[in-house]
């Protein structure tokens, strides 16, 4: 996507609204290894909680961030090539929410909207069984992506995911990830 | 044959402390992994099973003890997990433990799942986080 067209679309004024006055985190831009490392530190120093909730808050970020560092649509170029994306951690008083947003191609969004509506159908038993589908078919095939990263989220989460995309052009649209992780 | 040994490294993509010995086929992968390559960072363990299993033959002992791991790295976990199975049914003998955090159960609900897509008989081992 040129200039031009990141301009032209409403993508420099997207935003998102945290429920809370003062969410964990809220960024917007590269995502990098810096970048990450400080969102796990916030968690880890910010968040007075469960091993439990702990483990589930630290394995989401690193997944939805890992998504959007392998399938952003969107770069930043300075020395280094770096995908965009916007990452938010909120807390309320009984659950944690992610906000995730990011640069997607329109020829992807009608899989991915698939992907994910059998991914929300499933109970956890069926969340680990549509994983088992997944790895068994790529066994032994070392490829950098599992393509698990959304199913594992949602078993993490225990609650799904909801998705959302708005198109932006014929060629990009923006999808948004919610995921809440609930404090019980 | 050489033994293996990869150090801890701590940081946004975190690796796990990896000790493989070759005379005593105690194998212990223990911290955690956060990894974006997975692959290129296990292959040097992938090789050192494919050495073992054709130049020492003998029994191994497997001891898992992740704290937190992603889902790449879940994927490169199964595969090794695929090339202990295959070394068992060329009739090694191959022993593997999943230990878990009592506090934690997706630890054990991952070590559930491997049992499922591997069936292999791993033992699941709780533990007390300090």
């Amino acid at each position: 996507m040129n200039i031009s067209q990141i301009l032209s679309s409403d993508l420099l004024f997207i935003n998102i609204q945290t429920e809370s006055n003062h969410p964990i985190f809220f960024y917007k831009g590269s995502i990098n290894d810096l970048i990450i490392a400080k969102m796990k530190n916030l968690i880890d120093t910010q968040v007075n909680t469960t091993h439990r909730l702990h483990y589930k808050l630290r394995a989401v970020l690193l997944e939805l961030a890992q998504n959007i560092m392998s399938y952003s649509s969107e770069y930043n170029y300075l020395d280094t090539q770096e995908r965009v994306g916007l990452l938010a951690l909120d807390e309320l008083e009984d659950v944690f929410i992610f906000h995730t947003c990011n640069l997607v191609e329109t020829q992807g969004v009608e899989a991915l909207r698939r992907h994910a509506e059998n991914i929300n159908t499933r109970d956890l038993q069926g969340l680990a069984d549509l994983k088992l589908e997944f790895v068994k078919d790529n066994l032994m095939q070392k490829t950098k992506r599992t393509g698990i990263g959304l199913i594992q989220v949602a078993i993490l989460s225990e609650n799904g995911f909801q998705l959302k995309i708005d198109p932006i052009n014929n060629q990009y649209a923006y999808l948004t990830l919610i995921i809440k992780i609930f404090k019980r | 044959m050489d033994n293996l040994y990869i150090e801890s490294n701590i940081g946004v993509f975190s690796n796990p402390t990896i000790t493989l010995n070759a005379e005593t086929g105690e194998c212990r992968i223990e911290g955690e992994s956060y990894l974006e390559n997975a692959y290129g960072f296990y292959q040097p363990v992938f090789d050192w099973i494919a050495t073992y299993t054709q130049q020492v033959q003998q029994t191994l002992t497997w001891h898992f003890r992740l704290s937190y791991f992603n889902s790449s790295s879940e994927k490169v976990i199964a595969d090794l997990l695929m090339l202990l199975k295959e070394y068992q049914s060329q009739g090694g003998i191959a022993k593997i433990n999943w230990y878990y955090p009592t506090e934690i159960e997706d630890i054990l609900s991952q070590g559930e799942y491997l049992i499922r897509l591997t069936e292999l008989p791993i033992q699941l081992i709780p533990y007390k986080l300090a």
